[in-house]
């Protein structure tokens, strides 16, 4: 029947959205790097099928020949919709790991990162979602740097600042980091006493947990 | 709402019980007969996505004029709004287990209501909104904070347990909306008590 | 202490470089730093010493009404269904402010460590230095705030502008003077930008494969409307705190209750209905029912 694959792809969508909830919940810096494989088979299905309705092309004048031209035309609309709709909210993920600064690790096929979950993201995204994460990362660079926002940190908490020196531990290997106030060496579980502002990025990276 | 909400879609999926009003050629599909016609009077279900539009449009009897035509399919109410299902929603509305009965309760019931102005349900379905929101609200207000240094020892494990969801029986009745109100409440109530106690 | 506390908070106060720009009545909100001249006429000049700090005041004033209007606007924005008038001169003025402190602060951190090493011919972490470096650290603590709620309010604006992308691109095309008051310069950019490379990606995973009638992104006339407009039939909170300068009389949508006490009307259409919001009092309602007395500044959105 007409639309089932459809239902299918939004089925996924919705476990997905799901999962991105609960990682957002968990807070261990797992939920703006990953992002589940793209159903290519699902889509590729349904946009099939949308080709074997317009042939099917059902017409005529008689109230019968009527009726099969709106079933169509709703096929069609409803494929289009559960498609667009899929493809929304990974858009949605995608702009989260842009903000979390995670995006240019991803897209890089996480080579920087001794951490292996990065490198496999990069191939969970389709052709046209890799290119529409490196432009949404050039537009949030270029935002940042716009001479408005360039001293509010646009991409910084969004939760309250509470105390200006933060304990930190790290939570991945990292190497060295180059900060405002000095250099640090990223060793798993080692702690640091730092300047907030400054380590926010790493933060929602992942990389670093406040406690 | 919104073309591209997930839950909205989904809703869209329910299937209700449709009765063509005309004979209808080449939907045959509809019915898992491709090819053949779907004849009148014949009872099928469909997708609330494609119901809802051809118990609009119509057709006449060959003339192709707007007024006077006759809808393709005429909308039967559906299993969920029975009167059965209503005589236990007024019954006890806490006992009830909304899932069960349609895990887009709400959401169809809003459709349909704005589909038909069936005042009468709107009525029955708030009044089992109120007093299944007070049965969530004390679900929800029941949060436990686990300390901060059993969270990091143990890690994901522990955070789940930050505010863990203590499931009662009821939890397992609500239906997909029921549970997104549930989800921010418990939110909330965690978010003040770890203010509260900063 | 090396560095008198007083000194700093004189600076702080010392706020010479106040942005004042002619507005255009046709700005729909008016909050009250946008009028500079009532802040600085009310102080009572007695005399030239009084005038002088009256200025200073004056500065000071301006710059905390200027910030509790960026905390009111912020908490409409983040409470409305809808996004709300840009403040272009508040954010300029603000955003200017924060440029500035930041400056101000590197400035004296920068004087903290050079006479200081100097003197003591160590390192500056000594816990003497620690008590001389307490202002500044409030200072820095205030700066964060700042930054953080006008981060917060740039955030939230640029969230609903996504939200709401085809809804904008419509607004654009049919009141384009609208549009370019209710965006700041780049949110406008950002919208164009963040719809084109969406578009791009919808095109060519999703639309290139439809037929041409069902090709369009913002399409009203199929069975679902593509376009999401923002809900003004939300419920939101609202506080009645009457007009802005206090004046109660002046008011002519104020009416005077037998009580005594000052309401506005507001008619709720479903109902029929007509309730009389008094001044203090928070009340639940849909957005539409209030949004024209947000607008005016008579009642916030909490």
């Amino acid at each position: 029947m007409y639309g089932d694959l459809g239902n299918k792809l939004i089925i996924e969508a919705k476990r997905t959205q799901q999962l991105q909830s609960r990682r957002n919940g968990i807070r261990d810096g797992t939920a703006n790097v990953s992002i589940p494989q793209y159903n290519d088979a699902l889509v590729r299905g349904i946009i099939a099928e949308v080709e074997q309705i317009r042939e099917s092309g059902a017409g005529g004048d008689a109230a019968a020949g009527q009726c099969a031209h709106f079933v169509n035309l709703l096929c069609l609309e409803r494929n289009k919709r559960c498609l667009l709709s899929y493809h929304k909210m990974r858009s949605e993920i995608m702009d989260g790991m842009a903000w979390a600064g995670t995006a240019g690790d991803v897209l890089s096929g996480g080579g920087g990162a001794t951490d292996s979950t990065l490198s496999d993201q990069l191939g969970n995204l389709s052709h046209s979602e890799q290119s529409y994460l490196q432009q949404y990362t050039d537009l949030l660079t270029q935002m940042k740097s716009a001479p408005a926002f360039a001293d509010i940190d646009l991409a910084g908490s969004l939760t309250p600042p509470s105390d200006i020196f933060i304990d930190v531990r790290v939570l991945k290997d990292a190497g060295e980091i180059q900060t405002e106030y000095g250099t640090f060496n990223l060793v798993k579980d080692s702690q640091f006493y730092v300047r907030q502002s400054d380590v926010e990025s790493l933060i929602q990276q992942g990389y670093l947990q406040k406690i | 709402m919104g073309y591209f909400d997930v839950d909205d879609v989904l809703a869209d999926a329910v299937e209700v019980p449709c009765k063509f009003q005309l004979e209808v050629a080449q939907v045959g599909f509809l019915a898992g007969q491709p090819g053949e016609s779907v004849a009148r009077n014949s009872k099928l279900e469909l997708p609330l996505w494609l119901a809802r539009i051809l118990a609009i449009v119509g057709a006449g009897d060959g003339e192709g004029d707007g007024d006077g035509d006759t809808p393709f399919v005429e909308l039967l109410p559906p299993d969920t709004f029975a009167a059965r299902v209503m005589n236990a929603v007024k019954a006890d509305p806490v006992a009830l287990d909304l899932h069960a009965v349609s895990p887009y309760f709400y959401a169809l019931a809003v459709k349909w209501v704005n589909l038909f102005s069936d005042a009468e349900l709107g009525e029955t379905v708030a009044r089992l909104l109120l007093a299944r929101a007070q049965e969530i609200n004390s679900n929800a207000a029941n949060v436990t904070l686990v300390e901060r240094t059993l969270d990091d020892l143990a890690g994901p494990l522990a955070s789940r347990q930050n505010g863990v969801h203590h499931s009662s029986p009821f939890m397992l009745t609500m239906d997909e909306w029921e549970k997104t109100v549930y989800k921010e409440a418990h939110e909330a109530y965690r978010d003040s008590k770890k203010w509260l106690l900063q | 202490m090396d560095i008198n506390i007083e000194d700093i908070l004189a600076e702080l106060d010392r706020d010479s470089t106040t942005v004042v720009e002619p507005w255009s009545t046709s700005q729909q909100m008016r909050g009250p730093s946008d009028d500079v001249s009532t802040v600085l006429n009310s102080l009572p000049p007695t005399s030239t010493a009084a005038a002088a700090q009256g200025k200073q005041l004056g500065g000071s004033l301006l710059a905390r009404e200027d910030y509790e209007c960026l905390v009111a606007h912020w908490r409409n924005e983040r409470c409305s269904p809808e996004i709300l008038p840009y403040p272009h001169a508040l954010m300029r003025r603000m955003l200017h402010r924060v440029q500035e402190q930041m400056e101000q602060l590197e400035a004296i951190s920068m004087n903290f460590m050079d006479p200081d090493a100097m003197a003591a011919g160590s390192d500056v972490s000594g816990p003497a230095n620690n008590n001389s470096m307490l202002p500044l650290l409030c200072m820095e603590a205030e700066l964060e705030r700042v930054r953080f709620v006008v981060r917060s309010y740039v955030r939230c604006r640029f969230a609903k502008v996504d939200r709401f992308s085809t809804y904008l691109e419509q607004l654009h095309g049919v009141a384009p003077q609208q549009f370019e008051e209710l965006l700041s310069p780049e949110e406008i950019e950002y919208h164009a930008r963040h719809f084109a490379i969406l578009l791009d990606l919808f095109n060519n995973t999703v639309l290139k494969h439809m037929p041409a009638e069902l090709q369009a992104i913002n399409d009203t006339e199929g069975s679902v409307n593509m376009v999401d407009e923002p809900d003004w039939n939300r419920f939101v909170f609202v506080r009645v705190v009457g007009p802005r300068d206090g004046k109660l009389e002046l008011d002519p949508q104020l009416i005077t209750l037998p009580n005594g006490k000052h309401c506005y009307t507001v008619t709720i259409p479903e109902l029929q209905e007509d309730v009389e919001c008094t001044i203090g009092s928070i009340y639940v309602m849909r957005y539409a029912v209030i949004k024209d007395l947000l607008m005016q500044n008579k009642v916030e959105l909490i």
